[in-house]
Parts: structure tokens; sequence; C-alpha cells
């Protein structure tokens, strides 16, 4: 770590900022180590950088900074406040006051920079001091590493048009369904788009499905599963997730494994928004309720023309027609 | 480096490109999935000796243009669509866009209003941590970018056959006076087709479906 700087930010903050570069002392070095290593931070999610495209340069807020602080010969003071000053500014009333901590790291090799960019929220703590016998708690406020609010942003590569273009980012509110919440960091402070797009998620997240129905058609609970999922990803509204998300909030066993098979472990952790007419157009999934009382359930390719369910339309009312062998029965109880 | 490092580096990475290569196609198809009036989507990885000599291009001070050439290089895997219109480009950008994240985006068209020669939309698109194939990270220095153009049939016409004439390289061959003239003569039959097609097309209502 060649050098860091840390500021208190309130949430729009006009005042001077409290901070400035402190020291890099072993101490201080181990324990963002330690935040690094337990955030997996290396391996999180990533995020591209919305670059000015009109030029060569690539000019962005962030980048620009992130790459000044790497290479740049001249005091950093005012980049990493600059930073400070940015935060301040994404933040709304709702934030608590945060400890902004900018850290500039050599890299893997010598044309390679490393810029972290962490913030930690203020918490209340109770501090014990115990005194010739009488104990005193002491309610302090202190910056938290371990909060579930903590935000960090690793950017890293060279000197070049091609380098520091994307970040690994860790957010745990990224999926909070207050979009403003989740955007917070993100777009709000780092101006980035996640990598993985709305369109290509919902494309992913159908086929992942589609496979999953597919490869389970002899195990009734986990078709049960995955007509859950689908039917309860339709609704959601705002929904942002990832193929991990929705494989621990719906899926188990057999139908979690279906799922993930045939997606790579970078495109399970890829986080995106759900698309929900395209959603609707690529899963095609219908579920219907009678007159008479019977549901039925009608995946995917049945709905086509010459698919076991026909809908149609006639004297103004819709009419459904299906018929098929039976392969399986249950008896259950409708609540 | 030396030609042959570049060369035996580049060796060394061509499976993953190529591997490269067959997902951003798939992904590009995707994207453009419903898109009419797309005559083609093709991606390639770049030859050995296109990336050596690309690679070992000098300043007019004798220095290297690129400090890292296998990192700086955009165009390792590079993609290319063609529509029959130009009303088609449009429609290509905002699927691509969304997409795809931008950092780089040229429209690169003649000087000026007289002047009729080379027409493209050029990209420079992030290559997406999810899109890159198992061992990506294994091998230092890679690309993080992939180029990626979009032209009308005629566009294209114009412009293909410019690069095996190879007359605007450095070096290439010195035209004559009536061949330039034969040139522009091209170039603005190209521009002329291109527009008259789109015009036609309008007319036709051939961009009146949803995409």
């Amino acid at each position: 770590m060649t050098s860091v700087f840390a500021y208190e930010v309130s949430p729009r903050q006009a005042t001077a900022f409290e901070g400035g570069r402190v020291s890099a002392t072993p101490q201080l070095q181990a324990a963002l180590d330690q935040v690094f290593d337990r955030s997996k931070v290396a391996s999180a999610p990533v995020v591209t950088l919305q670059v000015d495209t009109s030029g060569s340069t690539r000019s962005h807020p962030i980048r620009g900074a992130a790459m000044d602080l790497g290479f740049s010969a001249g005091s950093l003071e005012p980049i990493a406040l600059s930073l400070a000053t940015r935060l301040a500014g994404a933040m709304d009333n709702r934030s608590k006051p945060s400890l902004l901590m900018v850290s500039v790291h050599d890299g893997p090799s010598a044309t390679v920079r490393r810029v972290v960019l962490w913030t930690f929220p203020q918490q209340e703590v109770f501090s014990l001091r115990v005194s010739r016998g009488t104990a005193n708690l002491v309610l302090m406020e202190a910056f938290s590493r371990e909060s579930s609010l903590r935000k960090i942003a690793l950017l890293e590569g060279p000197n070049t048009s091609t380098g520091m273009l994307t970040a690994r980012v860790l957010d745990f509110q990224v999926t909070s369904a207050d979009r403003s919440v989740a955007d917070l960091w993100i777009t709000k402070f780092l101006d980035a788009r996640l990598q993985m797009s709305s369109v290509e998620g919902t494309h992913v997240l159908a086929q992942a499905l589609r496979a999953a129905h597919n490869k389970t058609r002899d195990d009734a609970r986990s078709q049960d599963q995955i007509t859950a999922a689908i039917a309860a990803l339709r609704v959601a509204a705002n929904i942002r997730t990832s193929l991990s998300q929705v494989a621990s909030t719906f899926l188990s066993g057999r139908a979690a494994d279906a799922f993930l098979a045939s997606t790579p472990a970078e495109a399970q952790a890829a986080v995106f928004d759900i698309d929900q007419d395209k959603f609707d157009q690529l899963v095609q999934y219908r579920r219907f309720t009678l007159e008479s009382g019977v549901v039925v359930s009608a995946p995917f390719d049945e709905l086509r023309d010459g698919g076991a369910v026909q809908v149609s339309e006639e004297n103004g009312q819709r009419r459904l027609r299906v018929e098929g062998g039976i392969e399986d029965e249950q008896v259950r109880t409708r609540v | 480096m030396s030609n042959g490092d570049f060369g035996a580096a580049y060796d060394a990475r061509e499976p993953l490109l190529e591997a490269l290569r067959a997902t951003l196609e798939l992904k590009a198809n995707s994207a453009l999935e419903g898109v009419r009036h797309i005559d083609r989507l093709v991606f390639r990885v770049k030859e050995r000796d296109s990336f050596v000599k690309k690679a070992t291009k000098v300043n007019d001070d004798g220095t290297p243009k690129y400090a890292n050439p296998m990192v700086e290089l955009e165009d390792q895997v590079a993609g290319r669509v063609i529509t029959f219109f130009r009303d088609d480009i449009p429609i290509v950008r905002e699927r691509l866009e969304a997409w795809f994240g931008a950092v780089e985006h040229e429209v690169k068209e003649p000087a000026g209003p007289k002047e009729f020669d080379y027409e493209s939309d050029h990209y420079v698109f992030v290559i997406s941590e999810h899109d890159k194939p198992a061992g990506w990270s294994g091998i230092g220095d890679m690309p993080t970018t992939f180029e990626f153009q979009v032209r009308t049939l005629f566009m294209h016409a114009w412009a293909e056959p410019q690069h095996d004439l190879g007359y605007k390289t450095p070096g290439g061959v010195e035209l004559d006076s009536e061949t330039r003239r034969e040139l522009a003569w091209v170039a603005a039959s190209a521009w002329g087709a291109d527009r008259t097609l789109n015009q036609v097309a309008l007319r036709l209502n051939a961009f009146n479906e949803v995409h």
C-alpha cells in the first residue's frame, strides 16, 4: 500500500471534510487486508464504468481519479478529496455518515496499479471503561469495518486507454428493493453499470429455468419449485438479482443443480435487473384458472400452435382446451 | 519483445481468443434477436501476422506505438454487423449498447459535404467478466475490450476492397489522379445507392414492424 486517505463524509455535506492522508501503518494494512479478504472483493461482481464514449480519452470522474492516484506524480490529496465530495453528493439523508477510505497499491506487475475505495458506515457503539473499580459505559460513534452497509470498489489496471474501465464491487445493498438505495454506490457514486445487462440477464435466467425444467421432468418436487420460482419472478417488481440468488431463494436439491448447471460461475454471480416483459416473452409460462375451479399450468412449449394447450376466443369469451395422457397424479389440499 | 516473442505470445492466447469469439458472436446474435434487415453478423480473431505487424508499429520518432500491445490492441477479437439499410443502424446501436458496455463510439464519415469516403460505426466494448472463457485470468495482459463495427451493405462494399487495394497504407501504392477520381466516384455511388435504397425502404414501410 503506497498511500491511503480517510475522510468522514455526511450526506450532502457542504462544509470542509475532516480527514486527509493517513499513515499506511502495518496495522492499518493488515486491517484492510482482512476486510478485503473476508469480503471476497477479488471475486466480487464487476461493473463497467460509464465513460465518455465520444472520444478516445474515455474520461470518467472515478476512472480519472483512480488513474491519477495510481500514476500521477503530483499531490494526491486533492484527488482523494474530490472523491469525498462526490460521495457526499451521491448520498441522501437516509444514509449514515461514513468513513471514506482511498488506498493506493502496487499492482501485480510494475505497470499496474490498484486503487481501492472503501466506505464504512458510522454506528453507535458502547465502550466500557473501568477505572478504580468504577465502571463507565460510554456511548460512542465509530466506523464499523464489519457492517453490512460497508461498500468497496476495486479498480486495477495500467496507465493506458484500456486500464481501469471496470471495477469489482462489494455492495450488499445492490439488490435492495428500494432502487435509490441499490443505486447509491454503483450508479450514483461510481457512475457504472452492471456488466450483465437487463436484457442479457433476463435471457440467461429464462434459459436456465427452461433447462432446469427440461432436466427435471421426472421430478415433481423440482418441477413445483421451478414453477413457483417462475410465478414469483413474474410478479416481483423492480427485481435485481443473480442466478445464484434465484437458486438460493427459490430452489434446492436437483432443481437448484439443474438450474445452475449450464451457467458458468462468473455468470451465476452477475447481478442484473429483470426485464419483466422480456421474461414473460421468453418463459411463456401461463397459469389458467377456469370457471370450474380447475387450474391449468402450461409450461413453455405447450402454448404454441399444435401444443397440448389451445386457447381460443369464442363469443367474446376466452376458452381453453387441453388434452394429454396423465403421467402423474397428486392429491393436494387447496387453501 | 521481438516479433517472434509477440507471435509466440499471441499463439499462446489464440485458443482463448477463439473461445471468446464464439461467445461474443452468440451474445451479439442474442442482442440483435428479432431485428430485421441484418445481412450478417460475424466475429473474428485477429490473424497472428496482422497482430504482430500492428504490435510492432513505431511512432515517427521510432518509439514503440504501444507500451503493451498484448493488452492495448483492442481488435484481437472483433465483430461486425451489416444491415440492409441506413435506418437500421440506430436500431442496432440501441440493442448493442443495451447489451454490452461501450467505452468508445465513433461514427466514421467523410470530413466534409463535398467528400465521399469510408463510413462505418466503430465501437469499443468492454469484455464482460462472465463472457471470458475459463483460463482467461491465468494469462497475464489479456485484452479487456473488443471492437465492433456497424455498416450497411453499401458501406461495406466500398470499405472492404480498400484493404485489399492497400493504397491507404504508408508505403502503399501511389495513385494517379484518374484512379483517385474513379475511387471517389465509387464512394459517391455507394453513398447514393445506400441513401436511395433507404428512401425506397421507407416509402415501402419496411421499418414499420416492431423489432
